[in-house]
């Protein structure tokens, strides 16, 4: 048996809460990749978030050594991020793997997720086994799953292991079949360099650290490198391997996964897809599918307290080390002061770094509404893209503007097919087709701005169908639209930091239920307040915050002056957390109060 | 010159909105006075004192003789000026006449009685020990000590304007010098919190509006947010709390302010009776600059801005732009080096206050 037939690369994709972390702490458990006492709960899920929310964000990857019939394998298990956001980091692992575990819940079945992954593992030509888990639970039916696997994805499920991640149960069974299923890597050792890069991070000693497949080829210390993309070349200083922890080795072969450092500054000079080969001995052509990517969520992010703006750019520049596709820049309210406008992947990566800055930096922020990339054409022939309402160019000087759609694949029981076109409708999304997976599930496909999306569309998905109905979608392009930028005005000054972009017909509703929340979120102050919305010059809703009657302690009782102390001292504590614009005083949370409207 | 507050913790009964020290068992009132009088002799030792008051609590529900003792031992260790205010909070229902007496005979020469309101029907709900008749029979009792204050309450439950109106009626009626307004608190703890009762604040402002412009009509000045008086009668020794003077306070749950230093005594009556009074000490000689401007805005005489500047404060340069703004707003005045609340500012003063401070 030669080197390669002993190494099998794979991955698990699965859905989340449907087992990924647990059975992978299985493998490695039952492999002795870890001792049990060193063992905490989904090992490989490093960052608190991903622990608390059971997603991985990270890709961790790991070498396991199992012997069978006297033969040591080697098994590397390439972790994947589970979510949409995340999908072209997710196909990257992929090509790094011959072989994926599908696990899908016995009490739950294929999830949207699931099959948009599975999807990319079939593209990046993957041999895929299902492996049915959970099945110690009551509520268990792994026939009526193994069914649905074959008919719903059509892949052949009647090997497929039945287990229970959690209870350790037909562990080794995974083990045996990854073995006999998955093929093993295929490469020429003899041939120049080709390792892909399939995630990278930011180490303070090493600089940043490529996670790559060897694909032909080897690489050891000191060898000059190129990264394909970027024709930046470097020189080794340590390759290793994870196990699971980074292990120094003299060489990465072809067939490994592994990790080369090479003194580099930045995690943006090791995007993930590109090829790594030898600076002089370059091989014929890279790895294909590599693609930059790009932010396509946005919104203002600022200190609540102003002061901390600083901590808030250090912070940002922390986190952009060890994440690529983190974009930020920075910006200027009237309303909130200085503070940066960045850029995402997606919803859930925006949330991710929103909660890292406020966690692991222990920043209080005061986020702007998400909003998308807008192409405005000009009547002066010029296109400018725009990302912060308050810079879309006055309405006289605008021909026409185009927003991203997306098309989005909604997987759902047919009783809730009603809400969500509903739903659909009211996010001006186009129909596209509805397929029955089979009696219990459908699929529906609409065309839908991502405006739409990143405006509270999973929550409302999910409220409408009790959490059943799942969502994937894929950027499609750009396609005009009748949209506008509606201004909010507290005591007739615009607060910059409140304005959207909507379509004009959403405008008004909008207009209403900003102008309603912030009546209830700003308090009554020395005089009345009038929140208006307005599009240009027109008003399209009015509320008032009446003037403030009563504030005063009527007694200073019998000398005591200390509670009016404290009184006054509370009140001049929360004057820090308002923001001014203009004369009048808004509360932090004001802001964020407004991102989560129900339009209902 | 440094005034004295006095306080006793014994009542007839609890009203509903009442937060104070005022429930002490009525056997422990000997023990008590002693402890008072014992209090007294430790801590003041010379001097001269401008004002006395002494309250609760009900003064009026002590035994006979005991302010007698109180004020002997008081005289017996500082002078207390010739012109000096004395006065004693009663209720109506525990003035009698022998009280009455020993009041003139102490030299008490003002008195605070507890009206509220003259609704019987609101007095009862909120367990006041006396209704309207024994208001009136305790005010013409009271009739040898001329100086009066009548204390009224604004947003009582199910208080009505009518209902202020005429208590106002009766009080100017009977031409008490002073008024004391004050707005009902729904403090946490009370019977009245306990019973879900909430205050409305933008009606209790229209009954304080409608109290004021009642009593300007009337010729009476409010002096401070809460008092009002006619014929320059306004209570000094309040007035001493808004002007940063030296006070002592004697008694369960009082306060001192003496040297720049702010002593609340013990709240709990056996350990006040066993002989332990202070229970915290703070340095506030940092803070005179800010307990003036929160004190002083209080009054119609408004903020000296020398006098803030002697504390270290010029309250021009620092907050000016603040000022500035107010003033266009017409929430404050700034002329001949005095900074005053508008009238219509008056109550809502604490976020101009906190501004500033």
């Amino acid at each position: 048996m030669n080197r390669l037939e002993k190494i099998r690369n794979f991955c698990i994709i699965a859905h989340i809460d449907h087992g990924k972390s647990t059975l992978a702490d299985r493998l490695m458990e039952s492999t002795g990749t870890v001792a049990l006492r060193d063992m905490t709960d989904q090992l490989l899920d490093s960052m608190d978030i991903e622990r608390e929310r059971g997603i991985t964000i990270k890709l961790t990857p790991v070498r396991m050594k199992y012997v069978r019939d006297g033969v040591e394998y080697e098994l590397n298990l390439i972790d994947t991020p589970g979510h949409v956001d995340f999908n072209y980091e997710v196909s990257r692992s992929l090509a790094a793997c011959e072989g994926a575990l599908l696990v899908v819940d016995a009490t739950q079945g294929v999830e949207a997720q699931t099959l948009a992954n599975v999807y990319l593992a079939i593209d990046n030509d993957l041999t895929i086994l299902p492996v049915i888990n959970k099945i110690d639970l009551p509520s268990a039916d792994p026939e009526s799953v193994k069914r649905e696997v074959e008919e719903v994805i059509g892949l052949d499920a009647s090997d497929a292991p039945l287990i229970s991640a959690k209870e350790g149960l037909n562990i080794g069974e995974v083990l045996d079949k990854i073995i006999d299923f998955f093929p093993h890597p295929r490469g020429d050792e003899d041939a120049p360099l080709k390792a892909l890069i399939f995630d990278s991070y930011y180490d303070n000693y090493k600089g940043a650290v490529c996670l790559v497949r060897i694909k032909d080829g080897k690489v050891k210390v000191g060898d000059k490198i190129c990264m394909m993309a970027t024709n930046m070349t470097y020189e080794v200083t340590e390759v290793g391997i994870f196990s699971p922890k980074p292990t120094p080795s003299d060489i990465l072969s072809v067939g490994d996964v592994g990790y080369i450092c090479a003194s580099i500054k930045n995690v943006s000079e090791t995007a993930p897809g590109d090829t790594i080969t030898f600076a002089e001995n370059r091989c014929s052509a890279p790895c294909p599918g590599y693609k930059k990517v790009l932010p396509v969520v946005y919104c203002g992010i600022f200190p609540a307290d102003g002061s901390k703006y600083n901590d808030l750019r250090d912070a940002l520049e922390r986190l952009k080390l060890n994440d690529a596709a983190l974009y930020y820049e920075q910006e200027n309210s009237a309303a909130l002061g200085f503070g940066f406008r960045c850029g995402f992947l997606g919803l859930l990566h925006m949330e991710i770094i929103e909660e890292r800055l406020e966690r692991e930096f222990n920043l209080d922020l005061i986020t702007t509404a998400p909003g998308v990339n807008y192409k405005v054409y000009k009547q002066s022939g010029e296109v400018v893209t725009v990302t912060n309402p308050s810079n879309l160019p006055p309405v006289q000087e605008i021909d026409h503007i185009e927003e991203p759609i997306v098309s989005a694949d909604i997987y759902t029981p047919p009783d809730y097919i009603g809400a969500i076109m509903d739903l659909c409708q009211e996010k001006r999304g186009e129909y596209k087709d509805m397929v029955y997976l089979d009696k219990t599930r459908v699929k529906m496909s609409y065309i839908i701005p991502l405006n739409e999306i990143v405006y509270d569309f999973f929550d409302s998905l999910k409220s409408r169908s009790r959490g059943y109905a799942s969502l994937d979608y894929e950027i499609k392009g750009y396609r005009e639209s009748d949209l506008v930028k509606l201004d909010i005005l507290l005591n007739n000054e615009i607060c910059d930091a409140l304005s959207i972009i909507v379509h004009r017909e959403k405008a008004y509703q909008r207009g209403r239920s900003l102008t309603e929340k912030l009546k209830e979120v700003i308090p009554r102050q020395m005089f009345e307040i009038p929140i208006q919305a307005s599009i240009g010059s027109k008003v399209i809703a009015r509320e008032t915050v009446k003037a403030l009657r009563k504030d005063v302690l009527a007694k200073c009782y019998g000398g005591d002056i200390s509670r009016k102390k404290k009184l006054l001292e509370k009140q001049k504590e929360g004057k820090k957390r308002m923001r001014q614009v203009g004369t009048v005083q808004v509360p932090s949370e004001a802001f964020m109060s407004v991102l989560k409207l129900d339009d209902k | 010159m440094k005034s004295i507050y006095i306080h006793i913790p014994y009542c007839r009964s609890r009203c509903t909105y009442c937060s104070f020290v005022s429930g002490a068992p009525h056997e422990t009132m000997r023990l008590y006075v002693r402890a008072l009088v014992s209090e007294i002799k430790d801590r003041l030792t010379g001097g001269e004192i401008s004002s006395i008051y002494v309250g609760g609590g009900t003064p009026s529900v002590l035994y006979r003789g005991a302010l007698t003792e109180i004020f002997d031992t008081v005289r017996s260790r500082c002078k207390v000026a010739g012109d000096a205010e004395i006065t004693v909070e009663c209720n109506p229902d525990s003035v009698t006449a022998d009280f009455v007496d020993e009041l003139v005979k102490t030299g008490v020469n003002r008195v605070s009685i507890g009206l509220q309101t003259d609704n019987d029907a609101l007095l009862k709900f909120v367990n006041r020990p006396h209704d309207k008749s024994g208001f009136l029979k305790a005010y013409t009792l009271l009739s040898p000590i001329e100086n009066k204050s009548v204390d009224l309450m604004l947003g009582l439950p199910m208080q009505t304007k009518d209902d202020l109106l005429s208590s106002l009626d009766l009080v100017t009626g009977l031409g008490a010098p002073h008024i004391s307004l004050y707005a009902l608190k729904v403090e946490e703890g009370t019977v009245l919190y306990q019973s879900g009762f909430t205050a409305d604040d933008d009606f209790e402002a229209e009954l304080y509006d409608l109290a004021f412009e009642y009593l300007r009509a009337k010729g009476y000045d409010r002096y401070e947010v809460s008092n009002f008086c006619k014929d320059g009668k306004l209570s000094k020794h309040n007035y001493g709390y808004w002007d940063l003077i030296d006070y002592y306070g004697f008694g369960v749950s009082a306060h001192s302010y003496l040297d720049g230093y702010r002593i609340a005594n013990t709240d709990n009556v056996s350990k006040y009776i066993g002989g332990n009074y202070e229970a915290e000490r703070v340095d506030a000689r940092d803070d005179r600059a800010e307990e003036y401007i929160m004190l002083s805005l209080r009054t119609s005489k408004g903020l000296d801005l020398n006098r803030l500047t002697g504390y270290g404060v010029d309250l021009l340069r620092t907050k000016r732009k603040e000022i500035d703004e107010f003033v266009k707003n017409g929430f404050l005045t700034l002329s001949n080096g005095f900074l005053r609340l508008t009238d219509g500012a008056f109550y809502v003063m604490n976020g101009i206050i906190a501004s500033l401070i």
